[in-house]
């Protein structure tokens, strides 16, 4: 997958537990664990308005794009 | 979900419920049956013939039906004694073997009912059980229908019955359900696939 979460790094920026967040967005610690680690294939707008309002950023500070990685998934 | 939606849905995972709770017993009294029907069968083996040897006279009218609307009686046809142990032994003997065939059936759909009641319904294992049950329908259709085949063509030949031809045909009825059966895992594989994408969107 192109698309990266940089969810740790805005986490530890802002200095929010993994715990506090799901609290806060009202998703489960293993969902969240799961979007942190980029094993999800889709976040909802919902989701994502909820982690930028809690951590005070942009959707562009958590996403990354890196053409890279696409290679890999034609392959497959 | 709202309300109204959820309470809906709390109904119908407690009809599942029971409805899983009727297949379970379907299912071991199937099992039981095809185990009795066999030691039965064994039973029968080792009993004299003359256990088996009834006057024509006991056994009451005896009449060919066609859905129950023309009756046709066959008393006069039928002779004064006959041996009825082969017709006990292969009656026992395929009703085990239809037992044996159906039970599947129940297992798969208490199965999935089971999925039901834990929120599942799309659980990907749902559509390979419907494929199952759907399988075994069009197979059942040919299995029954020989079954009664041999059953009637014994009956015929031990009570001499004549101007009777039988028909093997399959059932078309049992067919088209497990055609619509095999349709519908199809649709419940497309469900599974629906069903883990949402899972996995946050």
């Amino acid at each position: 997958m192109a698309i990266i979460m940089r969810l740790d790094r805005m986490m530890a920026d802002r200095k929010v537990s993994l715990n506090e967040l799901a609290d806060k967005i009202g998703i489960t610690l293993a969902n969240l664990s799961n979007l942190k680690t980029g094993k999800v294939k889709a976040v909802r707008f919902s989701t994502l308005n909820a982690i930028c309002r809690e951590l005070s950023c942009q959707p562009g500070d958590l996403l990354e794009y890196t053409p890279g990685e696409d290679e890999d998934e034609d392959l497959e | 979900m709202d309300m109204k939606n959820k309470n809906d849905f709390r109904k119908f995972k407690r009809f599942a419920r029971g409805l899983r709770i009727t297949m379970d017993v379907f299912f071991w009294a199937v099992i039981v049956a095809a185990a009795g029907a066999l030691i039965g069968v064994a039973v029968i083996q080792a009993m004299k013939e003359s256990n088996f040897v009834f006057p024509a006279s006991s056994m009451g009218s005896i009449s060919l039906q066609v859905d129950g609307m023309i009756k046709y009686r066959l008393d006069s046809q039928v002779p004064d004694t006959v041996n009825l142990k082969n017709v006990f032994t292969w009656i026992l003997f395929l009703a085990s073997v239809v037992s044996v065939l159906i039970a599947p059936i129940f297992y798969q759909l208490s199965k999935i009912l089971k999925n039901v009641e834990q929120d599942r319904p799309f659980d990907a294992r749902n559509a390979d059980r419907l494929f199952v049950i759907g399988t075994v329908m069009i197979i059942a259709s040919f299995v029954v229908r020989l079954a009664e085949y041999i059953v009637f063509d014994m009956l015929i030949t031990t009570l001499k019955i004549t101007n009777i031809e039988l028909n093997l045909m399959l059932d078309g009825t049992m067919v088209i359900v497990g055609m619509l059966i095999l349709l519908l895992g199809g649709i419940f594989k497309y469900g599974s696939y629906l069903q883990q994408e949402y899972d996995e969107t946050v």
